[in-house]
């Protein structure tokens, strides 16, 4: 197959970084102008699983701006347009569609599947939303925005870098309606802004160059004047966005690695490790790895009151899961305190032993 | 006498009408006194929600300006 060739053969990316693309996991919030863009240049470079959000149809005025729509798609559900268009460009990646407005209710859940959000939506609200549930997942979120003839581009939550808030921090007496007033806009701007968006999230799954994190990006498309704006972290905003999903925590029982061994001699314990990398064995432990998007499934075939214990890469997930099972009525979960590398590093102490 | 350079960015430029201005003053102001000055001239700032930067920094409220300092007025944008 050649169709990444010409990327391999940079020597910064090459078969390892093909492959990386390949294992990424990326959510596209909003399709307008911005996520045509990056959704386009995402799945030609090969990204391997893109989540599209977006319950809108397609209008007539969409179509002087966003890329991957023409006149025959006016009516329909831009999600699934979108999912068609680029799979005709690269139909080797896999799309999920959302087709849902992301909120509240329904954020942290879409978002846990991936691990980079790309916020190209049009409305500030849902943007501090983007932005603390990347916060909640420990995930980067890729932010631009336009107004008029000029864009803001900036990654947020990098590393632990600095967040949407610490940059523009949240008034509550000036609290921004949810809709916005349309200003205009000429399509060649999301273009643009886009693209540099999908660049952004490029560097960070390859872990090349330098990413726009703890500076804003300024840009001008009516005379090219580009400029960065610094901006640190600040605690206080972290915070505000840490408390946003504070009931999920609350909810949920914690479990150590040494807990869960002293307990499972005694008692039948089983583990659910439901982190995308490593399949785990642990002798004296009943271990099964579970896909998140399988736990619905695999849930059918547990007893409701079977101690499960659940693990995980980033201790988010297992978060997620314990509340997703407290609704459907199983009654004694726990989450691991640690990260599933935490278990085979105990495991490997013990044995030196 | 002390000179400052004010850009306008985004909503805040449809305010303004003008992407930059230069003010002077007599004597050391701090980034709070420049704003209160500036929601004096243009009163529809007061209900829009901004950033200021200072040389290409993000500065709180009570940084003290020096002469000829460029001050950015950043409001977040919502379009996409």
């Amino acid at each position: 197959m050649r169709r990444y060739e010409n990327q391999i053969q940079l020597h910064e990316i090459g078969n390892v970084g093909q492959q990386k693309l390949t294992d990424a996991r990326v959510l596209v919030i909003g399709v307008g102008g911005l996520g045509c863009s990056v959704l386009q240049n995402l799945a030609i470079a090969g990204v391997g699983t893109i989540g599209i959000v977006d319950n809108d149809v397609i209008h007539e005025t969409n179509l002087n701006r966003q890329c991957l729509f023409s006149i025959d798609d006016i009516g329909k559900n831009k999600v699934n347009v979108a999912k068609e268009a680029v799979r005709k460009q690269n139909p080797l990646i896999e799309i999920i569609t959302h087709p849902i407005y992301f909120d509240d209710a329904n954020g942290l859940k879409v978002a846990s599947k991936y691990n980079i959000i790309v916020d190209c939506t049009d409305d500030i609200p849902t943007r501090y939303l983007i932005n603390d549930v990347s916060v909640y997942l420990e995930i980067p979120m890729i932010y631009a925005a336009l107004h008029k003839f000029e864009g803001q581009l900036s990654v947020f939550n990098y590393n632990g870098s600095a967040t949407y808030r610490c940059l523009f921090p949240e008034n509550d007496v000036l609290k921004v309606s949810k809709k916005c007033k349309d200003t205009g806009v000429l399509g060649v701007l999301p273009n643009v802004i886009g693209t540099l968006q999908a660049n952004e999230v490029l560097k960070i799954i390859l872990n090349i160059g330098e990413v726009s994190s703890d500076k804003l990006m300024l840009f001008n498309s009516l005379n090219n004047y580009f400029q960065s704006i610094e901006f640190k972290k600040d605690n206080k905003n972290i915070q505000i966005a840490k408390k946003r999903f504070k009931s999920v925590q609350n909810t949920s029982k914690s479990i150590s690695v040494e807990q869960l061994f002293y307990r499972s001699i005694n008692e039948e314990i089983l583990l659910i490790n439901i982190s995308d990398i490593d399949e785990i064995i642990v002798e004296d432990l009943q271990i099964v790895n579970v896909n998140l998007n399988e736990l619905e499934k695999f849930m059918l075939h547990v007893a409701k009151d079977q101690n499960i214990v659940f693990v995980c890469e980033q201790g988010v997930k297992s978060k997620l899961a314990v509340d997703f099972f407290t609704k459907k009525g199983f009654t004694n979960l726990y989450f691991l305190e640690e990260r599933i590398s935490e278990i085979n590093n105990r495991l490997i102490e013990s044995g030196k032993e | 006498m002390m000179k400052l350079n004010v850009k306008y960015f985004g909503l805040i430029k449809d305010i303004t009408s003008v992407d930059n201005e230069e003010f002077e003053f007599s004597e050391i102001q701090k980034t709070n006194h420049l704003i209160e000055l500036l929601e004096q001239k243009y009163s529809a700032l007061k209900k829009v929600n901004y950033s200021i930067a200072v040389n290409h920094k993000i500065a709180n409220s009570d940084f003290v300006l020096k002469n000829n300092d460029e001050v950015a007025l950043l409001p977040p944008f919502s379009g996409g």
